[in-house]
């Protein structure tokens, strides 16, 4: 059973990871770095309605953007160097504590892309398995929802203050206190 | 370089002058104070080498030019609004965590507006001069939120 530690530096280690998560990890610096423009337009979307302003903010703001998504696809692929197996049937991770921010959004981002490079709908999200048609949708959906729970688990680590085990079950302790910044990001 | 003045809601100096990002590698850094005032200017925009643009045609009248100045300077002036739109992929938890680093802003409000996006399929989650509007949709791409800017009606 997956089992995630924060050390006393802040560092994070994944432990008894089953292999198709293993695998989806794998596959984050690549989707999120996908030039199929369907995943491109998800990350770097519109944002203004004027044509005029739009092309300023395609000139100026989308090149840092897409510098910072390119910085995020090495931190990852180098912290998955370390993936490992720790059994016969599941594998180890450890992520930096300074990678957690750039970790947390690269999930996020491989998650809208698996979404648009599966063509999965809205009411996929929230449908079982076998109702969603293909087996390629089902397993991008799979893989979707194997990654909200590495995120979400990750999310709780960076909260936590403590070294020790993150728990896999709802954490009273979340929501207090104030937010930190993202160190990852520029801006 | 585009001049703008600023209202905002968060409490930041009703007339305080911003200079636009440089576009050009001419301009002030982001958000810096830049010293040309357009409510004092107004009286003599075109004593202001770099003013507003003028949107009126030669041989107007002054009355009409600064009518025609004031409503351009009125529609410069109007604040921006951040809005934040549903998608059906993004953790809402994951929501509420952005929105509290980005903004600062404490949990149950950060939780209002998630629910808002949620339900309603977006919220208009900050209010204010352009260029920090800008660099709050920055922030919220950098995190892969839908965000859009769009200019108030107010």
């Amino acid at each position: 059973m997956l089992r995630v530690f924060r050390d006393e530096a802040g560092n994070i280690e994944l432990q008894a990871l089953p292999p198709i998560c293993a695998d989806t990890l794998i596959r984050v610096p690549d989707l999120i770095g996908s030039d199929d423009p369907r995943v491109r337009s998800r990350l770097l979307p519109r944002v203004y309605d004027e044509d005029d302003e739009e092309e300023q903010w395609r000139r100026y703001a989308t090149p840092e953007l897409e510098h910072l998504f390119r910085s995020r696809e090495e931190i990852v692929q180098k912290d998955l160097a370390t993936l490992e197996q720790d059994s016969a049937l599941t594998f180890r991770l450890v992520i930096a504590g300074q990678h957690l921010p750039a970790w947390i959004a690269a999930l996020n981002a491989a998650r809208l892309a698996l979404f648009e490079l599966n063509e999965l709908r809205p009411q996929d999200m929230e449908s079982d398995l076998p109702e969603v048609e293909g087996d390629g949708r089902q397993l991008a959906l799979f893989r979707i929802h194997n990654l909200a729970l590495i995120q979400e688990l990750l999310m709780r680590a960076k909260r936590r203050s403590e070294p020790g085990e993150v728990p896999l079950d709802d954490d009273p302790s979340e929501g207090a206190g104030g937010a930190e910044a993202d160190d990852d990001l520029p801006f | 370089m585009r001049r703008v003045t600023t209202s905002e809601r968060t409490g930041d100096d009703a007339r305080a002058t911003w200079c636009a990002p440089s576009r050009s590698g001419s301009g002030g850094p982001l958000g810096a104070p830049c010293s040309w005032d357009p409510l004092s200017a107004r009286a003599s925009a075109s004593a202001v080498p770099n003013g507003p643009p003028r949107v009126f045609a030669a041989g107007e009248s002054t009355e009409s030019e600064s009518e025609t100045d004031t409503a351009t300077l009125t529609r410069l002036g109007r604040p921006w609004h951040v809005v934040v739109h549903d998608d059906p992929v993004t953790l809402m938890t994951y929501v509420v965590e952005v929105f509290r680093e980005v903004f600062g802003y404490p949990e149950g409000r950060a939780r209002k507006l998630m629910l808002e996006v949620h339900h309603k399929g977006r919220s208009i989650v900050w209010t204010g001069a352009r260029e920090r509007a800008e660099l709050y949709v920055t922030k919220l791409q950098a995190r892969h939120l839908l965000a859009t800017l769009e200019r108030s009606e107010d």
